[in-house]
């Protein structure tokens, strides 16, 4: 990584051990970018976002966010970063540099999910003038997931500054090489398999079926919504961009909903689509699919021998709250870690 | 609205209505629901089988969908007239006076499949849609427009559209007016956007003001529904006007938000009444 980081993205890993450690190569870091004329965000779990406020200057240039209101779904995540930089760009930043604790969530699946998008963001944020460390405490992860963090990641930073990280693999040969892993779930059987979806008035009542079946599962009245809003996104898309018929299978289990639609299509690469929404009134598609990626946590999209398929899947959170989960597009979170000159509600999100 | 599985009979067949079909079977369920809400209220129905329809084909449909038209036929509560007598030249009134001479309280009437498009030129038909919006504004009348969605697409959807607009009648999406302003109810998807665009398109078709959707009855939108509403109001809002989209439902509101749809200049949403 190289000091100026007024291009592109950069993305590197902090791999650390102690606090201490973690501030003495944080604080550089964004230090060096406040005195180039970058904005500082800061993006840690609550010890680390006070450590960091306190050492750096208390100006409008340096943001410092609780991460549980940036941290909802993978997908989320670079659209928020997405907007603060631009916001920050626009008000006169010459580039931004961001220190962040991921929250990855304990769920099954979801460190998987959030690994994966590691590696697409070094794709899908590849035009973002962001400069970012993504901070993991190693003696919370196993020797697996400290491999995941080196091979999604181009750069460490370490005591020396940041080096190449020699594990990297670029995202298409990380990703795209492979049909995703089967999900355990597909193994038992569906809560719904609708075959044959060939016309419109198929298509309506699909939407209903799954409606139904993921209102009856689901207690979360907010993630039932959006995963049906996804499910019925991809479905579209199949119904219109893939080929009929579409066959639509959901699962549900206490702490998840999975759904697959697969088409007669020949299918597209959708490794890196749907990460950028484009203006709604301008642009003819892609807006479908980035909705989706939005409003369910995992979406993976890969040729299967009956066709084309698009995999969805969610988790349910474990009580009930009748709609108030924090996922994506919610907004106020409860406090900024230090006397920010903004709104972090206004700055995260535009959802009220 | 009628859903893909059937309809009801309820105040949402009164006015003057544009029934936009995609196959026989929607077409039929929305007349029979239309002809028993006539026949509720006790209403003169009206009904001119259409060139394309099969002579009798209505009763079948009606008994079908468990409307007592038999009964309806003999007591002169339901009258089928040749397509002739429907368009007389000096237009409905003549048949709408008559029919209210009779006694009944008011009086409904329907074409069947096609039959405007095929013996009158577009220019004529859409002279006659005029004619019956003015009929049903001064009369006692329910007009029932039959729309054909394969053969309505493009600017003869807008036009049509242009004449019925608190008054389509789609599977799954419908509109109507309330003091708010225009009434969007159901869903809207891909397959149905263009529709909604044209009725955005129609209902802000005036110098800039101040409109209001009314979208507590919109139960789904999608991101080509978000589409319509943002291309069928450029126009409007690019001449200053602003359009408030009121009391969308949580899941409907979330996706305008998430799409942009309220940050694009000229749009409000109002999670309540504004």
């Amino acid at each position: 990584m190289s000091p100026g980081t007024r291009q592109g993205y950069r993305h590197a890993a902090l791999l650390f051990r102690s606090d201490a450690q973690f501030v003495a190569r944080a604080l550089p870091f964004l230090e060096a970018g406040l005195s180039a004329g970058e904005a500082g965000l800061v993006v840690c779990d609550e010890a680390h976002n006070a450590l960091l406020a306190r050492a750096l200057p208390d100006d409008a240039n340096v943001l410092v966010l609780p991460r549980d209101a940036v941290y909802t779904r993978a997908a989320h995540v670079g659209v928020t970063y997405e907007r603060l930089v631009h916001r920050l760009l626009a008000e006169g930043a010459r580039g931004a540099r961001l220190v962040s604790e991921p929250a990855y969530g304990s769920a099954p699946g979801a460190w998987e999910t959030w690994a994966d998008f590691e590696s697409v963001s070094n794709v899908t944020l590849s035009a973002l003038r962001l400069s970012s460390v993504c901070g993991y405490d190693v003696r919370g992860l196993s020797a697996s997931m400290v491999r995941d963090v080196q091979r999604a990641h181009p750069h460490l930073l370490t005591g020396d500054g940041p080096v190449p990280s020699g594990a990297y693999v670029p995202p298409a040969d990380l990703l795209g090489t492979t049909p995703p892993r089967p999900d355990p779930l597909e193994a038992t059987p569906p809560a719904l398999d609708l075959e044959g979806i060939a016309d419109r008035a198929g298509v309506v009542r699909a939407r209903g079926r799954v409606r139904a079946v993921v209102d009856a599962a689901c207690p979360d009245t907010r993630v039932g919504e959006e995963f049906v809003g996804a499910v019925a996104e991809v479905v579209t898309n199949a119904f219109h961009y893939g080929g009929p018929p579409v066959h639509v299978r959901v699962w549900t289990a206490p702490s998840r909903l999975l759904c697959t639609v697969t088409d007669q299509g020949p299918g597209a690469d959708l490794l890196f689509a749907g990460y950028s929404r484009g203006d709604i009134d301008v642009e003819p598609t892609g807006a479908g699919l980035w909705l989706a990626r939005q409003t369910c946590d995992r979406l993976d999209a890969y040729p299967t021998p009956g066709g084309f398929t698009v995999r969805l899947s969610s988790a349910v959170p474990a009580v009930a709250r009748g709609g108030a989960g924090p996922r994506a597009g919610d907004g106020a979170p409860g406090y900024v870690a230090r006397a920010a000159p903004r709104q972090a509600a206004e700055l995260l999100d535009p959802v009220e | 609205m009628w859903g893909v599985d059937g309809a009801t009979a309820g105040p949402e067949w009164d006015g003057h209505l544009m029934l936009l079909h995609e196959s026989a079977a929607e077409r039929q369920a929305g007349v029979a629901a239309w002809v028993q809400r006539g026949l509720d209220l006790g209403e003169k129905v009206l009904y001119a089988e259409g060139p394309e329809e099969q002579e009798g084909s209505l009763m079948v449909a009606l008994e079908d969908h468990g409307v007592d038209a038999a009964t309806a036929l003999g007591e002169g509560r339901l009258t089928l007239l040749p397509l002739a007598d429907f368009y007389p030249t000096d237009g409905q009134r003549l048949v709408v006076d008559r029919a209210l001479a009779e006694g009944f309280p008011a009086v409904r009437m329907s074409v069947g499949a096609l039959g405007a498009v095929t013996i009158l030129s577009p220019g004529h038909h859409l002279t006659v849609e005029r004619r019956l919006e003015e009929l049903v504004r001064s009369l006692p009348v329910s007009a029932l427009c039959q729309y054909e969605r394969s053969a309505t697409r493009g600017p003869a959807l807008r036009d049509a559209v242009d004449v019925h607009v608190p008054g389509i009648r789609e599977a799954c999406f419908s509109t109507g007016a309330d003091e708010r302003g225009l009434v969007l109810r159901g869903e809207v998807d891909a397959s149905n956007a263009e529709v909604l665009e044209a009725a955005v398109t129609a209902f802000t078709d005036v110098p800039p003001c101040v409109l209001s959707l009314d979208l507590a009855e919109l139960t789904f939108v999608d991101v080509a529904a978000c589409r319509a509403l943002a291309r069928g109001s450029c126009d409007f809002r690019a001449r200053c006007g602003e359009l408030l989209l009121v009391a969308p439902p949580p899941p409907v509101e979330r996706t305008l938000r998430l799409l942009g749809l309220s940050d694009l200049p000229g749009f409000q949403l109002f999670g309540e009444n504004p």
